[in-house]
């Protein structure tokens, strides 16, 4: 019975202590890593019948059962992070005392059959430790209590020891922010001419289109793409923000931002059903506007704003409004019955149906998101940095000088490249004494 | 100067950069396979000067874009290549082996000549482009890549010395399996602090461009599995068992990743990277539902 007992107790120990191994973190991540590479050559995010359509039945079943079509949010892609994130947990909670006591404490004593010791000088009579450190690059030794003779030592870099640690602390707050960022946080996406209002989802804000403008170059590529924008508080009908959004420079309000994503063409649309209005509107690339219960549909399927006939395909000499023509598609009780490119203006008669267009301009596309996780990924990115710099290039080194009757001997310490720890020394010593 | 004349000047320089790069590899190999020491001197030599008229080229270029020449595959190749050779003279101070140009010069020869092969033409930027963040984002990409470059050539000798460690030629020509350990951890540690600089701001750029900092998308995803490639490096190099052989052998497949990262996610997997604004727009208003099945 009590054998049982101690046999389950040292499994769990066995795997508690796997668990917190470096080992196991590192097999995880390299799990993480090639399993990745799996979403960067699936297509992502496609609906189901995508993969049912391009794939074989066996492949398709594999696709389905573990998310391949959504690698990056499979249930266990999230449980492989979680257990990485519960592996550099525990390993730096376990380490942390031990670094704390390294950075505090007194070192520990050289000793005689493994260091090495780096020099030797016999004549003692007139050296002293304290200027030998200093020509060593160290601060005033202090004295070790050691069991045999006089022995002194001085810490460097001693904060280095904390890189691995921030390095690691870093990358779980960058996990945390993100996962948290994912749950909290939203995106929705908003478009129109200047003049448009609307609510932004379900958020109680509303946004205005106030104004758009892109500026080209001499040689019509784009500069820049400008959205005026305002928002405004729905209940209480208040001004929050009135700005700008372009590229790469997003308007901030109250915790969200709103970013220029694109871009396209619009036009005012009017129906006619035996010579009446039956609508006007305004009509965006794309769209299809579907009418009278369901009989008749107008797509606009591009817009070509310098209009040319160029080896029997429609096409744009300039990206500016010289001579503007959209190409339309036009259904009747769900059959294609027409496609075209017509004018501005231009009357197109289907049936005791028409139709024209007529005001092109260009409307704004935005993306609006609300990532509360930003601020402490943010944070994490920098400590990540710090960590890394610190382990790499602020080297913890330790000095020792053991004196005994007629002689001191020097050692000197540093775990993350001695060889050159000893050769700086070496040089040190040889430029800045008259030893030997 | 005309826009021509400084392509001109450009690719002038450039061309003799080049071709002094294959001269410095050709001595640099003939030092090793024929033990002579003075062609390693005149490689070492070469090599610097082949430098300098490199970076005139790029400065050139720098003044005749009127931006940071680092945004499209020339650019980046030819900066790339530039990173490596810069990284190779730094640790090649510091260190002092001759053989390393042995391994490094044809890193950055081969780089260089996919450099040669892209079309050299300055196209103004798109706005996305137009960002501080990403001139920091490639700019420490050129540092860190280069880095990995070195730790690349590094640690095929450590295989290479290792493999054939009675071989009295590989004896003397190549440093002994600690320094050569210690020299390409340091160059991993370097690019392994430049690849977080890239990671890092190349997540702030795409946060201000694209409205968010990490989408998986593919070269983003790659460069992560750069850095977790690294990441077991440098924790094999403290692993029992895992040490020396084990841990050249991730940093070699660490430098595939780099190139893969670089050249095959651009040619071989869709991506943001390449720089699509814009979508098409009936992507965006896909037909609306119910309607779209009558049809
Ligand atoms: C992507 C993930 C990780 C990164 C980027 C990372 C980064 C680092 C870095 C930069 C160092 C310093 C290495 C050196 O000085 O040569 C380090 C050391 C270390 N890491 Fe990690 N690490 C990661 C994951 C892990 C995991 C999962 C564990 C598992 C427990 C772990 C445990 C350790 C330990 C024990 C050290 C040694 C500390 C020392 O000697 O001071 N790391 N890590």
């Amino acid at each position: 019975m009590d054998g049982k007992k101690e046999q389950r107790s040292s499994t769990f120990k066995r795997i508690y202590q796997s668990i917190h191994s470096m080992k196991f973190g590192m097999v995880l991540l390299l799990i993480i890593g090639v399993l990745s590479i799996i979403g960067t050559i699936l297509p992502q995010d496609r609906p189901l019948s995508f993969y049912e359509e391009e794939y074989n039945a066996f492949f398709y079943g594999v696709i389905e059962i573990f998310q391949l079509n959504r690698v990056y949010t499979s249930w266990w892609f999230i449980a492989m992070i979680l257990i990485l994130s519960l592996n550099l947990i525990l390993c730096s909670i376990i380490r942390l005392p031990k670094l704390l006591k390294s950075l505090k404490n007194e070192p520990k004593h050289p000793d005689q059959k493994n260091d090495k010791v780096l020099m030797v000088f016999n004549d003692t009579a007139n050296e002293n430790p304290k200027e030998i450190f200093k020509i060593c690059g160290f601060k005033s030794p202090k004295k070790l209590s050691a069991a045999e003779g006089e022995l002194y030592y001085g810490k460097k870099n001693t904060i280095g020891h904390l890189g691995s640690w921030f390095t690691h602390i870093g990358l779980l707050i960058i996990f945390i922010s993100y996962l948290f960022g994912q749950i909290a946080g939203y995106e929705t996406f908003f478009y129109g001419v200047p003049g448009v209002q609307g609510r932004i989802g379900d958020t109680p804000y509303e946004l205005a289109i106030e104004g758009f403008t892109i500026d080209y170059r001499e040689d019509h590529s784009i500069e820049q793409y400008t959205s005026r924008l305002r928002v405004y508080h729905h209940d209480e009908n208040t001004l929050v923000k009135e700005g700008v959004s372009k590229v790469n420079d997003p308007m901030r309000v109250d915790g969200f931002s709103i970013y220029q994503n694109g871009t396209g063409w619009a036009l005012d649309l009017n129906l006619y059903k035996e010579e009446e209005s039956l609508r006007e509107l305004t009509l965006y690339e794309g769209e299809i506007h579907v009418d009278d219960d369901q009989r008749i549909a107008i797509q606009f399927y591009s817009f070509y704003p310098d209009y040319i006939h160029h080896q029997g395909m429609p096409a744009t000499k300039t990206p500016f409004p010289e001579n503007p023509h959209m190409l339309y598609v036009l259904f009747y009780e769900g059959f294609r019955v027409d496609m075209n490119v017509a004018g501005m203006g231009e009357e197109i008669v289907y049936g005791e149906y028409s139709f024209n267009v007529e005001a092109p301009r260009q409307f704004t596309y935005l993306q609006i998101v609300r990532d509360p996780g930003i601020p402490g990924a943010f944070a994490g990115g920098v400590m990540l940095i710090l960590g890394v710099f610190l382990a790499f290039y602020i080297h913890p080194k330790t000095l020792f000088l053991r004196k005994i009757p007629g002689e001191m001997h020097l050692f000197a310490k540093a775990p993350r490249g001695e060889k050159l720890f000893h050769n700086e020394l070496k040089k040190r010593l040889k430029e800045g004494t008259h030893w030997e | 100067m005309g826009v021509d004349q400084s392509i001109q000047l450009e690719t002038t320089l450039f061309n003799f950069a080049i071709g002094l790069y294959l001269v410095s590899m050709v001595l640099y190999l003939v030092f090793f396979i024929g033990k002579i020491e003075k062609p390693g001197e005149f490689g070492s030599y070469l090599i610097k000067g082949g430098f300098l008229l490199h970076t005139a080229a790029l400065i050139v270029r720098w003044f005749e874009a009127g931006r940071i020449p680092l945004s499209n595959q020339y650019e980046f190749a030819t900066a790339f290549a530039w990173g490596i050779v810069l990284c190779f003279i730094i640790f090649e101070l510091k260190f002092g082996y001759k053989a390393m140009g042995t391994f490094v010069t044809p890193i950055a020869f081969l780089i260089m000549g996919y450099a040669a092969m892209q079309s050299k033409d300055i196209r103004p930027l798109m706005p996305a482009l137009q960002s501080n963040w990403l001139s920091l984002h490639v700019g420490t990409a050129v540092i860190g890549y280069g880095a990995f470059g070195v730790a690349a050539g590094v640690s095929l000798m450590y295989l290479l010395r290792n493999q054939f460690r009675n071989s009295p030629f590989v004896r003397k020509h190549l440093p002994d399996l600690i320094t050569l350990d210690l020299i390409s951890y340091r160059a991993i540690a370097l690019g392994f602090f430049f690849l977080t600089l890239v990671i890092v701001t190349g997540a702030i750029w795409a946060e201000q461009a694209w409205g968010r900092y990490w989408a998986w998308d593919p070269k983003e995803t790659w460069s992560l599995i750069t850095w977790i490639i690294y990441a077991v490096y440098l924790h094999a190099r403290i692993m029992r068992g895992w040490q020396g052989k084990k841990a050249a052998l991730f940093s070699v497949i660490g430098f595939i990743c780099v190139l893969f990262t670089y050249i095959g996610v651009n040619t071989l997997l869709p991506s943001i990277h390449s720089y699509a604004l814009l979508v098409p727009f009936s992507l965006l208003f896909p037909p609306k539902k119910g309607y779209n099945n009558r049809i």
